[in-house]
């Protein structure tokens, strides 16, 4: 299994190197200067010479690209247009939210979804479930800027309890802080992961080894809690992991809502500016966060069932 | 006497009580045009250290009524009347938690297709040891010895090693076998077997069904061998019951069945077993026509339109069994007469 890891995270240099030409490509292919942005309308056709040269962006493209793969080998992304600080420090500090973010949303979808799944699993196409489904078509259906709001306007508002946006300090105040959000993402998420449980683990009660386990006398929340559920995950963590490479880069609009400093209102920001060595390193490190998570479900699919384990062997 | 004769002799009026009674098990399963009699006025008793064979084609109800001892009857199917008296209680009438007892530590089931009756994610060890370690009650340590001892009693090599593989890296047989270790965990007095070595190739169908013998011998366990092959029961079961369209139509000792079968359809279903009969050729016997749609099933004999001993009073026979013989009986009132 290691040895099955470890490859694939060499593979995954190769990926990157692929992403990043070609999203050096894309970023100088929309119109818009960033020096003319940079300078302001009055800068002289000199000024916007000199700057173009002092930042390398008169190079062929070649060029360009070359020395930006060698200098980002080095953990060197280049320094913002805009700002004029090192790319690496800037999405560093965003960095941090954003994970702490997407983590705690998944955390809160987990708790919301797995005791939902499964009721709606051993009560299924009665009451329990139906109630469910319902309940989740609905919150999946909004939007997420509107619940997000709905929740601010219950939560900060009228009951007061929870910090409306912004990043606290400190375990306790980012916690307290990142509820709403994460909750907002989490109530977006958890929808999709109850769905995918539920049929996984209706597909694993309804199997044979569950239908021998009844027959050894065991208890139903044995049968269904241990010996079908670990059978019934590994689903789950597919839409997980395809979930959580998607909202690394779609947590804009909450970030947005909540004012949370972190990556999607940082590339926002950047796209607007046209400050492509921060475009480019945000898009670096979003390729890397979703090919992590993807070697971290395979991981996790190796440790919940063993054939993948023997499949991985084999490879 | 011989322990072996004493069994087969210890019929359904034999002075030892038997272990399990079925009388008159109904069990339906609801349809769009009606119920449908899975089971159909079933009667049935194994006694203490038998091995009943239950015989019949598929969909004759031998499965249902045998999952029904341990109140197993898939969804949508019910038991809708009779008894199923297990060691002098009605299990019918059985709470969940009574059930749940009943299955950890008196009956114990083993399947038909053994790669899909295992946990794939689990190792078998593992499987083995939690029904030591919930039935048996015994420690983490205790199940792990324990396991080892059962694998090696069900022949398979190497316990120790393979207490750690997982069912997928195992042979058919190999799975079976530790199907019938984890079945042996609980120490069951009945084992329920569905069709134990169909899903195996006949050489080690052979060793399954030698091993099962084996271990009902040492362990004076009784037996319910589902099969709908003749060839598997003449070899293992002690008294054989023939099962039609939901109905016992036949139960006899097995050497009394094989030799002298009364009703038609069991006569049917020998005269269809293949015969090897070296430098003879001969063209494989089967039964005519389609086992009924359980249905449209009137009064009288269910089989009557395949019979070749068909008369008119078939259609309003009893369908009760009475004795043909000492230990043999059958649903069949013309057959005898005929022979």
């Amino acid at each position: 299994m290691w040895g099955f890891l470890g490859r694939r995270l060499l593979h995954s240099v190769w990926v990157l190197a692929a992403i990043i030409i070609v999203s050096f490509l894309v970023i100088r292919l929309i119109p818009g200067d960033p020096v003319v942005q940079m300078l302001g309308l009055q800068a002289t056709p000199e000024n916007i010479a000199a700057v173009n040269e002092d930042l390398g962006l008169d190079l062929p493209l070649g060029r360009q690209i070359t020395s930006f793969v060698e200098r980002a080998f080095q953990g060197d992304l280049g320094s913002s247009i805009i700002k004029r600080a090192p790319v690496s420090d800037i999405v560093f500090d965003r960095l941090l939210p954003s994970v702490y973010l997407l983590l705690y949303a998944t955390v809160l979808a987990l708790i919301i979804s797995v005791p939902l799944g499964a009721l709606s699993a051993i009560y299924r196409n009665r009451v329990p479930d139906q109630i469910a489904r319902l309940t989740s078509m609905v919150t999946f259906a909004m939007p997420q800027f509107w619940l997000g709001l709905m929740l601010i306007l219950l939560f900060a508002i009228r009951l007061d309890v929870l910090p409306s946006g912004g990043y606290g300090e400190g375990f306790g105040g980012i916690l307290l802080h990142l509820t709403l959000p994460a909750l907002t993402i989490g109530l977006y998420l958890a929808p999709q992961l109850m769905r995918t449980l539920r049929s996984s683990l209706i597909e694993a009660i309804e199997s044979d080894y569950v239908e021998a386990a009844r027959s050894r006398g065991f208890r139903e929340s044995r049968v269904v809690g241990k010996l079908a559920m670990r059978n019934a995950l590994v689903p789950l963590i597919s839409v997980l992991s395809i979930n959580i490479g998607f909202l690394i880069s779609g947590t804009v609009i909450v970030e947005v809502v909540f004012q949370i400093p972190g990556l999607g209102a940082l590339l926002v920001q950047s796209v607007l500016n046209r400050d492509y060595p921060v475009i480019q390193g945000l898009i670096l490190v979003f390729g890397a966060m979703v090919i992590l998570v993807n070697i971290l479900a395979d991981a996790a699919y190796a440790v919940v069932d063993p054939r993948v384990r023997a499949g991985m062997a084999a490879e | 006497m011989s322990t072996d004769a004493a069994r087969r002799a210890q019929g359904p009026d034999s002075k030892v009580p038997p272990l399990l009674t079925i009388e008159g098990l109904r069990i339906g399963f609801p349809s769009l045009e009606g119920v449908v009699l899975a089971a159909n006025d079933a009667h049935l008793t194994v006694g203490q250290g038998e091995v009943l064979g239950l015989v019949g084609e598929s969909g004759s109800g031998k499965s249902v009524t045998c999952r029904a001892i341990v109140g197993m009857v898939p969804h949508p199917g019910a038991v809708l009347g009779g008894r199923i008296d297990y060691d002098g209680r009605d299990v019918l009438e059985f709470s969940r938690s009574e059930m749940r007892q009943l299955r950890a530590r008196e009956i114990a089931m083993i399947f038909q297709d053994p790669a899909s009756a295992l946990n794939p994610v689990f190792t078998v060890g593992h499987q083995i040891s939690e029904v030591l370690r919930l039935n048996a009650g015994l420690g983490r340590r205790a199940a792990r010895t324990r396991s080892i001892e059962l694998l090696e009693r069900v022949g398979i090599p190497a316990p120790d090693r393979r207490m750690s593989a997982h069912p997928h890296e195992l042979s058919g047989g190999m799975r079976q076998r530790v199907m019938i270790a984890m079945a042996l965990a609980g120490e069951p007095r009945l084992l329920l077997a569905d069709e134990p070595t169909t899903a195996l190739d006949v050489t080690i169908q052979d060793q399954v069904l030698r091993l099962l013998e084996d271990l009902r011998r040492e362990r004076n366990m009784s037996m319910i061998l589902v099969s709908h092959d003749m060839g598997v029961i003449g070899t293992t079961a002690d008294r054989v019951a023939v099962m039609y369209a939901g109905r016992i139509v036949e139960v006899a000792p097995t050497d009394v069945l094989f030799s002298r079968p009364d009703h038609p359809y069991t006569r049917a279903l020998i005269d269809a077993m293949p015969q090897l009969v070296p430098g003879e050729r001969s063209a494989l016997r089967t039964i005519p026509g389609q086992p009924p749609d359980l249905l449209e099933l009137g009064a009288g004999c269910p089989f009557a339109s395949r019979c070749p001993m068909a008369r008119d009073e078939c259609s309003e026979v009893s369908m009760e069994l009475t004795p043909v013989s000492a230990a043999q009986l059958s649903a069949c009132p013309f057959a005898r007469s005929e022979t």
